[in-house]
C-alpha cells in the first residue's frame, strides 16, 4: 500500500493543520502512564466484560464495542477530557449494562435491586473477594 | 451521564459510593449476578485484571519491531498479515484483525480510534489515557503534525503523515523505523529501544547514541 493510495483506515492529514489547537480540548501532557486502573470498579468491569467475552462467547467484541461507541457518542467531549479514565468506564460499565439487558443475561431490574444492595451496604465485595474492591 | 461529582477524584474513597447508580455498586452487582448464575467466575475476573496490569505490556510489541527490523522475510509477512506472522510469538494475539504499517522517510504513520478506543492490546497492554481522550482522538486527524510535535516529534515538511483510525474490525501497530546507530545490536536489546509512543505512532525511536 503505497503512501500515495491510503489504505481503507487512513486519513492523510499531512496538510491539514491550520496550527489553531482547540482551547476547550487542551490536549493532555505526555507525561508517565499512571496505573493500569485508577479505582477498583474500573478494573472490575473491563475483567467483567472481557472474561465473559471469552468464557461464555455470549458476544463477539463488536457487539460490546458498538454500544461503547454509543456511551462515547452520547458524552459531551468537553466532560470526557475533564476525567478521561472515570468518563471512560462509566461509558464502559453502561456499554456492558446494556449489552447484558439486550442479551437477556441480566435483567435491568434485577441489576438495579443488586446495586442497590451493595449501595445499602447489605452487601459487599467480601462475597468475591478478600478486602475491598 | 448525569453524574454530580463535586468532590476531588484524586483519591479513590472505597466508602464514596452510597447511591446505587454510582459505578461502584453497579459493577459489583453485575459480578454477583454473573457469578450465581454461573456464567463467570471471580478467579477468570482476576486473571484478566492481573494479566493487563503485570503481563501484558508494550515488551511484546517491542519484540515484533525487533525482529521485523533484523528479519527481512519476516518483516514482509508482518506487513502482509499480521496475525499470521505472530502466530511465531509465544504472546496471545487474539482474535482480532491486526493491521502493522511501516514508517518510511517519506511516511510516518500514527494511530487513532476517532469513535471509542480501539488498540492493539495484545500488543501493546492498555491503552494510555491521552490516547483515549477526545483531545487525542479529535485533533489528531485534524492536525497530526501540531499533535505530533507535543509529543516532541518533529517531522520534515517532505514527510506524509497517514493516520489510521483503528475500528472493531482492524487494529492497527506502527512498525517505526529503526533509528541510526543500532547495527550489531541484538533483538533483546533493540526491543528494549521500542517505546510504546512509537509503536503508537507519536514518537519515533530515539537512537541510542
Amino acid at each position: 500500500m503505497s503512501a500515495d493510495e491510503p489504505g481503507p483506515g487512513s486519513e492523510s492529514g499531512a496538510d491539514g493543520d491550520d496550527g489553531a489547537a482547540d482551547p476547550t480540548l487542551e490536549f493532555p501532557v505526555p507525561g508517565d502512564d499512571g496505573p493500569a486502573f485508577e479505582a477498583p470498579w474500573q478494573a472490575r468491569v473491563f475483567g467483567l466484560a472481557v472474561a465473559l467475552h471469552r468464557e461464555q462467547a455470549l458476544y463477539d467484541w463488536e457487539a460490546f464495542q458498538a454500544r461503547l461507541i454509543d456511551e462515547v457518542d452520547a458524552t459531551d467531549a468537553a466532560t470526557m477530557q475533564a476525567a478521561v479514565e472515570e468518563t471512560y468506564y462509566e461509558q464502559w460499565l453502561a456499554a456492558f449494562e446494556r449489552l447484558l439487558a439486550d442479551l437477556d443475561v441480566v435483567d435491568p431490574d434485577e441489576l438495579a435491586d443488586r446495586a442497590a444492595d451493595f449501595a445499602a451496604g447489605d452487601r459487599d465485595a467480601s462475597e468475591f473477594v478478600d478486602g475491598d474492591r | 451521564m448525569g453524574h454530580d461529582h463535586d468532590h476531588d477524584h484524586g483519591e479513590y474513597d472505597p466508602h464514596e459510593d452510597t447511591s446505587p447508580d454510582d459505578p461502584q455498586p453497579r459493577t459489583r452487582a453485575i459480578q454477583s449476578l454473573l457469578v450465581e448464575k454461573g456464567l463467570v467466575s471471580t478467579e477468570a475476573v482476576d486473571e484478566v485484571v492481573r494479566a493487563y496490569e503485570e503481563e501484558i505490556g508494550p515488551l511484546n510489541g517491542a519484540r515484533v519491531v525487533a525482529r521485523a527490523w533484523t528479519d527481512p522475510a519476516f518483516r514482509d509477512r508482518l506487513l502482509d498479515d499480521a496475525n499470521a506472522a505472530l502466530e511465531a510469538f509465544d504472546f496471545e494475539v487474539g482474535l482480532q484483525h491486526l493491521e502493522v504499517v511501516a514508517n518510511t522517510d517519506r511516511t510516518h504513520n500514527v494511530v487513532v480510534c476517532t469513535l471509542c478506543s480501539c488498540y492493539p492490546w495484545s500488543l501493546l497492554g492498555l491503552p494510555p489515557t491521552w490516547y483515549k481522550s477526545p483531545a487525542y482522538r479529535s485533533r489528531i486527524v485534524r492536525e497530526p503534525k501540531a499533535v505530533l510535535r507535543e509529543f516532541g516529534t518533529d517531522l520534515d515538511d517532505d514527510v506524509d503523515v497517514e493516520v489510521w483510525d483503528s475500528s472493531s474490525e482492524v487494529r492497527y501497530m506502527v512498525l517505526p523505523k529503526r533509528p541510526e546507530g543500532t547495527e550489531g545490536m541484538d533483538r533483546e536489546a533493540l526491543a528494549r529501544l521500542v517505546t510504546r509512543n512509537a509503536m503508537v505512532g507519536v514518537e519515533e525511536v530515539p537512537s541510542p547514541t
